[in-house]
This record gives C-alpha cells, structure tokens and sequence, in this order.
C-alpha cells in the first residue's frame, strides 16, 4: 500500500509530466532576494480578468475545432492532438472550472513579505505560505497535502498538490508599477490529464486605518488601545 | 546520620524549595541544582511548522518546567536545597537538567539527566506523558498540574537512584561538591585534593583541614553565590506565579485542539466520498481537507503569537534580570579569583 509520502511524489510527477502549458516543473529559489515585492493589500478588479463561463466556452470552441478524425463517435477531444475526451472528461473539466472559480472569488487579500516568508492571508481560504531560508523554499505541509513554492524569475509560483493527482496553482505577476498584480490559478488533475486556468487582476489599496492598536492576548483575547492618532 | 555543612546561603531562606533552618541536614539530603532545561527548538526554522514547535513558548516552557519538578521535588522533603539555576553549576551535588523533545498538547517528552558532583550520572531517560486537563480530571492523571505523572516519576526515580548509595558516599559527593568548587576559583591551591578515577568521576585524594583558611573564604564566596542564585531562583518563582495560569490555559487549550484534531482527522478519513473521481464533489473535498488542515495549523499559530503577546514582556524582564545577576556573579567570580590568588601569594609566597 503506497503511504502519504510516496503518493505525495507520485503525485507530484504525475502533475510534472502532464501537458500543462502553465506549470513547469521549475519552482527556483536560489537565493535568498526576493526578485519581486507583492507585500500589501489587493482588492480584486473585476474589469479585467476571466470569466469562468467564457472560459469553458472557450475551452469547449477549441474541442469542436478539433480535427474530427480524431474523434471517438459522439466524444470530442481536446485540443492537443491525438486525445480524446469522454463524458467523464467533460465533467473533469467542469469540476476543475468549478472548483477554480470558487478558489479564486475572494474580493481582497493581503500579501506579507519578508526576507524569510511570503505569506498571502485570504478571507474564507488558508493563508497560502512560503519559507525561505538558505535559498531553500518551502511551503505547508499537512497530511491532506503540500504546498511546493518559489520564485520563477520575479514570478512567485505556489503549488498545492493534492492526493489522487489533484494540483492547484498560483502564479502571481506583479506589474512593473508595482500597483497591479495577476494571479494565474490553474486547478489540474493528473488522473484526467486536464487543467483548468483563470486570470485574476487585482489593484493595490491602503486599508482604512484603524482608530485602534490592537493586539492578541492568550487569556484576554483582543486587546485594544486608542491610537496614536486618536488620542 | 548527620553532619555539619556549611551554612549555604539558601538555606536561610524557609521559603518553599530550601531546606530547613539547621546548618546541619540528612546526609541523603543532598542539595539539587535544575537547570534551565533546553528548549528543543530545531535548529532549522522550516521544521518549527511540522514539528508544532512555537520557539518562544520552547523558552517559556524551558524555564518553567524545572520549575514544577523543583516543586515536585521540595514537597518530597528528601531533598536539600532544590534551586533553579539559569546555567549548568558543574559543582553542584546533584545537577538535573533536561530537554523538551516534545510539547504539542498532546504529550510531554522529556530527556532527564542526573549527574552527581562526582561525575556518576544518576538517571539519563526519557519520560513521556500525556496530556491532560489543568485540573488533572481526566486522563488518568491526578494533581495540580498536567504532566504531574510524569514530574513524580522523575522525583521518584532520583530517589531510587539515592537510595543505591550509602552514606559514605552521599556524603564524598557533598565533600567533591567543596572541593570542585574551591578547584574553580583557586586551581593551584586545590588542584591536587581531587582524582580521577578510570571510569572518568572525581575522587577524594585529600580533605583541606577543618580550619584551612582558603577552604573558609571560598565556603564563603559559596554562600554569597548561593545568595545570588537563590535571588535568581525567586525571579523564577516570581515568573512561575504570574505566568502559570496563563501557561496552563495554554496547555489546556492545546490539549483539546490535539484531541479535536485527532477525532476530526478520523472523522475525515472515515468520511471518504462514493463520488466518481474526478467529480466536483472528490476534488472539492480534497481541497477542503487541506483547507482544513492549514486554517487549524494557522489558529494555532494565532493563539501561540497571542500567548507570546501576553508572557514575552514577563518573561523577557525576568531573563533580562537573570542575566544583570549572572554579569554580576561572573565579574564577581573575576574578582575572587583575584583577590584568592593575591592571599594566596601573601600565604604562601608562591604565584597563583
């Protein structure tokens, strides 16, 4: 019986040998500068972006362009030569459309970084983690998954592999104004082979700042003080 | 049997953890140093997360745990003297110190040794514990604190290991405590009092006469220091009173997240979905697991900041006043040695 370990790497190669043109197997951390900030807060631009819907038109356009000798009766197949799809497949794809959009609906989220962390805290969702310490990168792990992560060139790539061949990816794009930010989550299944990507903008904001100083306390939960300004 | 020691500083003191009044003790009652214990924190940062190892409460823990053993050990009145001491006394007659291999909340791991001023070590082993509630109901546990099992097994198992010396022996441990300690702050004068045996542990070549002048001032100089590490050992208690019913908050808190932890994982695994793989439903709960996972992972990050929040200010003027007391005692040892060397030079006309 293959224990959580050997199913994490199989897993992982899996994910790495299938024709995912948004993943590559290179999540680089060789040094210990980050090549990019993303640290602040980021409100979602809905102008821009995917959406889920055109998207799977999209994705369902290019199977019907597919060359139709290659077609099974009645199945379509995907845009790269030779495959085939199934019913199943097309329910594969539209669980991974789905499971995409709810992943990546969240309105804002506040990116930390430091010399040894990048953390992006989500409403509704774990805060994504990345530790980096002698050029070494890691991520979370728990024993429903891990989180393979690092910088590829100045993009910051997190990765969550996921028992039975399942990946969700990020990869975040800051723009040289350093006030935009794309995210490119990618949700695959190593077992259908098939992978599903939606484009998130996001605009930097302040945050409102608050009247309060706040701090945590074990026994005495929130503790707050007027503020400096306040005052 | 009795014998006259001398009057160590601590000894004064009738707080809890010294001896009683009398310059003279059992002689089973040897006096016990605990040392700080090591916190067990990995050197590599990236093991804190899979480990559950929040480095400052390693800190916290590592200063309070010898603590509960040194209250332990007083309540058995068997003892000398029980301090806790910030930093490994090599001459004391009996030094404990431990390690924390292991506090997450669901057991307490410590590695303890016992070593004599001799050299023999008296005990060198892990005990192992479950976690129980603070008021020590559950769990099969009885006593104030949780962990207390573990701390009697401690305190039971130092007293077997006593209990296979006889009284010649005790007693040559108190004499090459002495003698140890008058060997660090004048090596020339007391260099030849002490042997080696082949097993490596100090033996008794010589005793300095009843009256020996050098062996009064250091016996002295001893009590001073006695003095500064029981002034020491009350910042402790001081520590001990005004953190403790945070810290067993914690460790009650602790407990139950691990107990409902371990029930939601089975719950989870327990759970497994008939749904097609590849379904909307499969992979939703596959993400979600995780999703899981990582947000009690992060709530317990959260708490431990929040404990840390509240103690570090405590903690960190507490070790900040060790520490004043520890500069103080090393430049005072500088000086001793100083002023030994200068008599001794005066006594004897022979450089130091």
């Amino acid at each position: 019986m293959l224990r959580w370990p050997s199913l994490l790497i199989l897993c992982w190669l899996l994910a790495a040998c299938s024709q995912q043109p948004t993943l590559d197997n290179a999540v680089r951390s060789d040094d210990n500068a980050m090549p990019a900030d993303l640290s602040g807060s980021w409100e979602r631009d809905y102008w821009r972006g995917d959406d889920v819907n055109r998207t799977l038109d999209r994705w369902f356009r290019q199977l019907a362009r597919s060359t139709p000798d290659q077609r099974l009766p009645g199945y379509p197949s995907l845009d790269n030569p030779g495959a085939l799809i199934s019913p199943q497949s097309v329910a594969s794809i539209l669980a991974l459309a789905r499971l995409a959009d709810v992943i990546t609906r969240l309105r804002t989220f506040t990116i930390s970084q430091s010399e040894h962390e990048i953390s992006v805290e989500r409403d509704q969702d774990f805060d994504m983690l990345c530790e980096f310490y002698d050029g070494v990168a890691q991520g979370a792990t728990t024993d429903y998954g891990a989180e393979i992560c690092g910088w590829d060139g100045d993009q910051f790539v997190s990765r969550l592999v996921l028992p039975d061949g399942l990946l969700v990816s990020h990869r975040f794009t800051i723009a040289p104004d350093s006030e935009n930010l794309h995210v490119a989550t990618t949700v695959s299944s190593s077992a259908t082979g098939l992978s599903f990507t939606l484009s998130r903008f996001y605009t930097k904001f302040e945050p409102y700042p608050s009247q309060f100083d706040c701090i945590d306390t074990f026994s005495r939960n929130r503790v707050c003080t007027m503020g400096e300004d306040s005052r | 049997m009795c014998f006259p020691l001398q009057q160590a500083a601590g000894q004064l003191q009738l707080e809890a953890g010294v001896a009683s009044t009398a310059n003279e003790r059992r002689v089973s009652e040897l006096n016990i140093s605990i040392t700080a214990f090591e916190p067990g924190v990995p050197s590599d940062p990236l093991l804190y997360r899979g480990l559950q190892v929040f480095p400052r409460i390693r800190a916290v823990e590592a200063l309070l745990l010898p603590f509960r053993l040194r209250e332990i050990l007083v309540e058995t009145n068997e003892w000398g003297a029980v301090r806790v001491v910030p930093e490994p006394d090599v001459a004391a007659e009996l030094l404990v110190s431990g390690a924390i291999v292991r506090s997450d909340g669901e057991a307490l791991e410590l590695q303890v040794r016992a070593i004599d001023a001799s050299g023999r070590v008296w005990l060198d082993q892990a005990y192992v514990s479950a976690a129980t509630s603070s008021n020590g109901q559950s769990g099969g546990e009885s006593g104030r604190w949780g962990y207390q099992e573990l701390f009697d097994s401690i305190a039971e198992d130092l007293h077997m290991a006593r209990a296979l010396h006889d009284d010649k022996a005790l007693a040559d441990i108190v004499q090459v405590s002495s003698l140890r300690y008058a060997y660090e702050l004048a090596p020339s004068v007391f260099g030849g009092y002490l042997g080696s045996a082949p097993d490596g542990t100090f033996i008794i070549q010589r005793l300095p006469a009843d009256d020996d002048p050098m062996f009064e001032r250091i016996e002295r100089i001893r009590q001073v220091e006695y003095l500064v590490i029981d002034t020491v050992d009350e910042r402790f208690q001081a520590l001990n009173a005004e953190i403790e019913s945070i810290y067993d908050l914690w460790r009650e808190y602790r407990r139950q997240v691990a107990q409902y932890q371990n029930d939601e994982a089975t719950r989870r695994q327990a759970a497994r979905s008939d749904a097609p793989r590849g379904s909307y439903e499969t992979i939703q709960t596959l993400y979600d697991n995780y999703r899981w996972a990582r947000s009690e992972e992060q709530l317990r990050e959260s708490r431990a900041e929040a404990f840390d929040n509240e103690v570090g200010p405590t903690v960190m003027a507490m070790e900040f006043r060790v520490a004043e007391l520890e500069d103080w005692l090393e430049q005072q040892y500088a000086e001793w040695r100083s002023i030994l060397a200068e008599i001794f030079y005066l006594e004897t006309g022979l450089e130091e």
